[in-house]
């Protein structure tokens, strides 16, 4: 199957924010009931353990609270929200020194899932589990492009704004990141073939 | 490009969408960052702006100044509403109707509004120095107080942004008086509030200069309010919208309460700040709202229900220096 990420918005206007011209007049209660989702799971991906979530997801609102009147609107609102997001995560991962610290299987809370029957939550979960375990052993650049290109499907440029990066930059983390989780995903099944 | 392997992709596939939010973290977390939506702006935004800065800092040094005034040995005057600002006037007149139940029974936890103010506070003890010196300096007029707490305000602004010098706590009170000055035009012209409650505040003062505030809108529709006690079913404060004129209207009602503690009317001062509380349930000015709430009880030796104040505040600002000054003043 191929990586819907780089198509063009008229290829997959899914994968592409609708939120291009955000009115100025926008208030942080819209924001929060607009993108909650994606703070929330994108301060889990990029990092932030389960006991740190409330408090990151709550400084970036208060973030956003702050900053939302000079948000002038040239960039996406979702692109921005990852920059402010990233920072938070980042930095208190650096405040409490674990930045890359859980290793695979440790008993991080496992998220609330609702599923039509247990097996299948489980399933659910321990897919949940192994892509948090995976991503962690990525450095932060590769982690930061591989959950905005496979997991929030942005395009190219939108990736480039969210990080600041030339487009070709871009391409050339996006290859290195996939990599690099391929080949984590590889160490992990042989683990798991030579365990009992 | 290089594409993800096939057991890589089915994984993201499957696990993508499973690691949302629950409605209950959206609550959670929304519960958590409504006082700060209501107060329209937290501490540390204040920053942000010299302005809304300058009007925090104001406050602190009313409230301030309130502290250091404040001694439960002296005695206690009748109350009486001549020389009250408008809206204690109207409060000492009317009967008031019990206030609404109080946010402070169960603060809402706000992690970085609640760790932001030690700075801020610090500075604010100081600029209460330049406060009360200014006060001693000027007492023949009721306009050096007021600019010098104006003054003390923009001390405290300058001193919490980062990219002015710190205040000197030893300032000589004709500097403070020349900045009170260069500040007064200023004030004029902006027709900021922040020099409402001080301005207020030196009525008590110099009761023979009767100081008028420069915006009567929040004292009428106080007078309003409690004339007609129907108009009180609503907060004149709404949760969700963003307001700057609030904070103006609540540092008139901070600095009337300020006043009456000062002029040793703990009743009158009371009723103030559960006017306060009605109004502004979650306000910008709730912290200090506390302090004054709790200083009232003192004063009306009402040591359990201050005591019980007095956590609701260790509540919101463990580390705030300020904690242990209402503390001592109480004998708590």
């Amino acid at each position: 199957m191929r990586s819907t990420a780089f198509l063009t918005p008229s290829q997959n206007p899914g994968a592409w924010p609708a939120d291009r011209s955000v009115p100025m007049t926008l208030q942080v209660q819209q924001v929060y009931e607009a993108h909650f989702d994606f703070v929330w799971r994108t301060a889990r991906r990029l990092g932030a353990h389960e006991s740190q979530l409330d408090d990151v997801v709550q400084e970036v609102f208060l973030v956003v609270q702050r900053r939302l009147a000079s948000f002038e609107g040239r960039s996406e609102l979702k692109t921005w929200l990852f920059g402010i997001t990233r920072k938070v995560v980042y930095s208190t991962l650096r405040r409490s020194g674990n930045r890359r610290e859980v290793a695979l299987g440790e008993d991080e809370e496992l998220p609330d899932v609702s599923a039509p029957t247990a097996e299948m939550q489980l399933a659910a979960d321990e897919d949940t589990r192994l892509l948090y375990a995976l991503l962690r052993e990525l450095d932060e650049d590769k982690r930061a492009v591989f959950v905005l290109s496979e997991l929030e499907e942005m395009s190219g440029p939108e990736i480039a704004e969210a990080l600041d990066l030339q487009l070709s930059n871009v391409y050339a983390r996006v290859r290195a990141a996939r990599q690099a989780f391929d080949a984590a995903l590889r160490r992990y099944r042989a683990r798991e073939a030579r365990s009992p | 490009m290089t594409d993800l392997s096939r057991d890589a992709r089915s994984l993201v596939a499957r696990a993508r969408g499973n690691d949302g939010p629950s409605l209950q973290d959206r609550a959670r977390i929304r519960a958590k960052l409504e006082p700060a939506w209501a107060a329209g702006i937290d501490r540390a935004s204040a920053a942000s702006s010299p302005e809304l800065l300058r009007r925090w800092a104001t406050a602190k040094a009313l409230v301030l100044l309130a502290i250091a005034s404040w001694s439960p040995s002296q005695p206690q005057p009748p109350a009486s509403s001549e020389h009250l600002p408008p809206i204690a006037a109207g409060v000492a007149e009317v009967p008031v109707k019990p206030a609404a139940p109080s946010p402070e029974v169960s603060p809402a936890p706000l992690s970085a509004s609640a760790s932001a103010p030690v700075q801020l506070e610090a500075a604010a003890v100081r600029a209460s120095g330049q406060l009360a010196q200014a006060r001693r300096s000027t007492r023949a007029s009721a306009h050096g107080l007021s600019h010098g707490a104006e003054a003390a305000g923009n001390s405290v602004a300058r001193a919490t942004d980062p990219k002015a010098t710190l205040p000197n706590p030893k300032l000589p009170s004709a500097a403070t008086s020349a900045a009170a000055a260069k500040l007064a035009s200023a004030t004029n012209t902006s027709g900021a509030v922040g020099s409402t409650g001080a301005t207020r505040s030196t009525s008590g003062v110099a009761p023979s200069t009767p100081a008028r505030p420069t915006r009567q809108a929040a004292p009428t529709r106080a007078m309003v309010a409690l004339v007609n006690p129907q108009n009180q079913t609503a907060p004149t404060q709404s949760r969700t919208e963003f307001k700057p004129q609030a904070i103006d209207d609540e540092l008139a009602w901070i600095g009337a309460a300020q006043e009456a503690l000062q002029n040793h009317q703990p009743s009158l001062a009371l009723r103030l700040v559960e006017q306060h509380s009605f109004r502004f349930p979650d306000g910008a000015l709730t912290q200090e709202r506390l302090v004054v709430h709790t200083l009232a009880l003192c004063a009306l030796e009402r040591f359990t229900a201050a005591r019980r104040m007095l956590e609701v505040l260790a509540q919101r600002a463990p580390d705030a220096p300020i904690l242990a000054r209402v503390r001592s003043n109480c004998g708590l």
